[in-house]
């Protein structure tokens, strides 16, 4: 072979092989991601199932001690609101955040039994200025 | 004093877009004095600018709260220093730093190239200068930092207590150098382009130009891993998050373009234009997204009126790229000559190429969320884990092999013989590690190739001191004339040396990661790992607006007392916000963290979070080799350009000559 197309041979392999790490990674590394309405609606098939839900923490429902590890919410996305238990390490900046998402499974109880919680990133949130 | 930033920045935006219109027609016409006046209103502009910053840092010492960017950033009891911070801590703030940054990079740019060549110069003024229009047309169209209200607040809001952190004061900047400074060589770029003077040198022109901003976005997303490791808690330092990812994209194109520059010849290249366009468009891809909240709420995308004009500055940086480049397709030099798998050339490729595939999965990753909805499908952490693992994992490798590769190759028998030193360091490291318990293969290759590596680099600078021996000078001496007469070279791998220890560090602290919740009774003991933690006292103290609670531990390893741990709790009672201030104990094997999330009343039993982090430290100690063979390249060589190359290739046609075999064995 000459130089060259030994070299687009080399360069073709290279790309192939990075693509179907890519695929193969992007298959492995997923999980469900739905709306509280298409969590809800998707019962019974979605029990047990990993998912990862966002919303809006209703504040009026938050259940959790200072320095607890068990906190309870509900979390709402318009009409629809999902109770959730998340156990672990609750990121301080909870306290100033609507928007979180949670990750971990349904139950038939109606549940949301969470295992991550992200909350969004404190250099974004600016509160409202009042008189 | 508000009234004169923003008759300031006004005044900015007029001057900038005269030196713009000067500048075009300057160069079209042939007048020279246009293109000087048009210098000039660039000058005129940074001066103005840093009015305006000058105006927004009084308002906000003098606490002026009518207006809203003060009052929404800062409050009465916010220290001097976190209050001069409040300057990029807003949107507004951070556009108008980045004006400024620009304008200073952009005068210093002209008053360097006055001596230089004019028409590439004057185009790379014009560009920088349409850059510093769009960013002054929208600080005064659509995010004024001097905009009021119309009522006069008792207090501001103040600062989220998590950004009250000492890296708020230099994390954001240093950032921000690097972001902003990638305009200057993109202008260079594109001003090569414009002015059709391909066969003029272009690479000493950008490689300096190139070279800074890099340094500054290296250490300045390290800074930001920092902060996230003392301040939020959690024990981990990087979560593939938007804006943490917004910072390493644009570096690991800029990285490409360090590389792509040492390529043999010094006209322009297609591949220089495709990466330095890469990167300047990540440029601002990452202030959009950092600034925008795009990614984290999918559903303010283009919602936003700044996301919006941020996308639409995007399409016409690349349109005009691509424009542009295929307008001068004829004159940019063929690329593809063909060189031997095993030279200095090759690996320089694929060291691109790998850079290059790194970016596109993070980005994909990055953009992912964009789709998630629609798809129903989201990506977890252990997307970007694998499949950075997947593509970085051999570009170390290349890392510690591309140093014995010369320019004009070498056979493969003669870089197993040079690497012998480095592969047996490689296998001694393996055995130790599988000898510490280190059972998963893949760790154990990790750590060889981090070893090989490791001496590999560290050979060269033997060989560098040892070339100098024979000189009649003292050997330090000597060998510390070389190492400043190719500062660029032993700059360079210092650079790796920085990366490799900077990946143990990684990878000691991601696959070896133990956390534990604990609750301990006061007065008793918990044991994690090879610790065992000793709850002794409890404190509650209320400072100025912060609740601050701490607890005392004592630290025993192997029964003896080693440390005293306070890690804190703080509760800011304005923000309603607690703060967690962990406390460390950081050795050169592992780090252990601790920190105060929770205790019953009184104090009788606290819940900590202790992470055990190894090697963790050889981040930071990483950064900090990788920040000074940056600076070692920055200094300028003594011999003018090109030269070392021009002996190097000498000597090479010279060994090509006296041993034809070694070429033809590279070659087969």
């Amino acid at each position: 072979m000459r130089p060259r197309y030994r070299f687009v041979v080399g360069a073709v392999i290279v790309a192939a092989v990075l693509l179907a790490l890519l695929g193969s990674t992007l298959r492995r590394s997923t999980v469900y991601y739905l709306t509280i309405e298409e969590l809800q609606s998707q019962t019974p098939d979605v029990y047990g199932q990993r998912v990862r839900v966002a919303g809006l923490v209703d504040r009026g429902s938050v259940d959790w001690q200072q320095g607890s590890s068990v906190l309870r919410f509900s979390m709402v996305d318009g009409e629809m609101s999902l109770p959730v238990t998340y156990e672990g390490l609750v990121p301080d900046a909870f306290a100033q955040t609507d928007s979180v998402v949670v990750e971990g499974e349904y139950g038939p109880d109606s549940l949301f039994r969470a295992d991550v919680l992200v909350v969004q990133c404190p250099s974004k949130y600016e509160s409202e200025l009042t008189e | 004093m508000s009234d004169l930033g923003f008759i300031a920045l006004a005044l900015a935006l007029s001057s900038t877009t005269y030196s713009v219109v000067a500048l075009a027609l300057g160069i079209r016409k042939g007048e020279s004095w246009l293109v000087t006046a048009g210098k000039r209103a660039i000058y005129a502009s940074a001066a103005l600018v840093t009015l305006a910053v000058l105006a927004l840092t009084y308002a906000l010492l003098t606490r002026d709260f009518q207006i809203v960017y003060v009052a929404s950033h800062t409050s009465r009891d916010l220290p001097l220093a976190y209050t001069l911070s409040a300057l990029w801590a807003g949107q507004e703030g951070s556009l108008l730093f980045w004006a400024w940054l620009l304008s200073i990079y952009a005068s210093v740019a002209a008053l360097l190239g006055r001596r230089g060549d004019t028409t590439v110069q004057s185009y790379s003024a014009l560009v920088v200068a349409c850059v510093l229009v769009f960013f002054l047309g929208l600080l005064i169209v659509v995010n004024n930092p001097f905009a009021r209200l119309d009522f006069v607040p008792s207090d501001g809001l103040g600062m989220n207590p998590l950004l009250q952190n000492p890296a708020m004061i230099w994390h954001p900047p240093v950032v921000y150098l690097g972001y902003v400074g990638f305009t200057v060589p993109f202008a260079m770029t594109v001003a090569t382009l414009l002015g059709g003077r391909m066969k003029d040198p272009y690479v000493p022109l950008v490689r300096r130009w190139t070279l800074f901003p890099w340094l500054c976005l290296g250490v300045g997303t390290l800074l930001g891993a920092q902060w996230a490791y003392v301040e939020l808690g959690w024990g981990g330092y990087w979560a593939w998050d938007p804006v943490e990812n917004a910072s390493l994209l644009p570096w690991l194109t800029a990285t490409a373009v360090v590389h792509s520059l040492m390529f043999r010849g010094q006209r322009i290249k297609v591949s220089h234009i495709v990466l330095m366009v890469a990167t300047f468009a990540l440029c601002i891809f990452g202030t959009f997204v950092t600034r925008s909240g795009m990614i984290d709420s999918v559903h303010a995308f283009a919602v936003s009126t700044i996301g919006f004009y941020f996308l639409g500055f995007l399409a016409l940086i690349f349109a005009g790229s691509v424009i542009l480049t295929y307008w001068r397709r004829k004159s940019l030099v063929a690329e593809g000559e063909t060189e031997p798998l095993l030279s200095r050339p090759s690996t320089l490729l694929f060291t691109i190429v790998l850079l290059l595939a790194g970016t596109l999965a993070i980005l994909i990753g990055t953009l992912f969320p964009l789709v998630s909805q629609a798809l129903n499908v989201a990506l977890t952490t252990d997307y970007f884990n694998i499949s950075s693992a997947a593509i970085f994992g051999p570009l170390i490798l290349l890392m510690g092999i591309c140093v014995f590769v010369p320019w004009r190759g070498i056979s493969l028998r003669g870089l197993a013989r040079e690497l012998l030193g480095p592969i047996v360091a490689a296998l001694v490291v393996g055995a130790i590690v599988v000898a510490l318990g280190v059972r998963d293969i893949l760790m154990v290759v990790a750590f060889s190739i981090c070893a090989l590596v490791l001496v590999a680099t560290v050979m060269q600078f033997f060989r560098g001191l040892g070339r100098g021996e024979d000189t009649k000078r003292g050997r330090l001496r000597s060998a510390l004339s070389l190492l400043r007469r190719q500062s660029r070279r032993y700059g360079g791998y210092l650079v790796h040396l920085g990366i490799v220890l900077i990946t143990i560090g990684v990878i000691g602290s991601t696959a070896y990661k133990q956390e534990q919740q604990l609750t301990i009774e006061r007065g008793s003991s918990k044991t994690v790992g090879q610790y065992t933690l000793r709850y002794d006292d409890f404190s509650f103290v209320p400072v100025a607006g912060i609740d601050v609670t701490t607890a005392t531990l004592t630290v025993l390893q192997e029964g003896r007392e080693v440390a005293v741990l306070r890690p804190e709790r703080h509760f800011h009672q304005s923000s309603q916000q607690p703060v967690s201030e962990v406390d460390i104990r950081s050795t050169l094997v592992e780090d252990l963290y601790v920190a105060l999330i929770g205790w019953d009343e009184g104090g009788r039993s606290v819940i900590l979070q202790v992470v055990v982090s190894p090697l963790v430290n050889w981040i930071w100690i990483g950064g900090i080799v990788l920040l000074i063979g940056g600076v070692w390249a920055l200094v300028p060589s003594r011999r003018p350009e090109g030269v070392d190359r021009h002996i190097e290739e000498a000597i090479g046609r010279l060994r090509k000559q006296a041993s034809p075999l070694v070429q033809e064995g590279g070659g087969s």
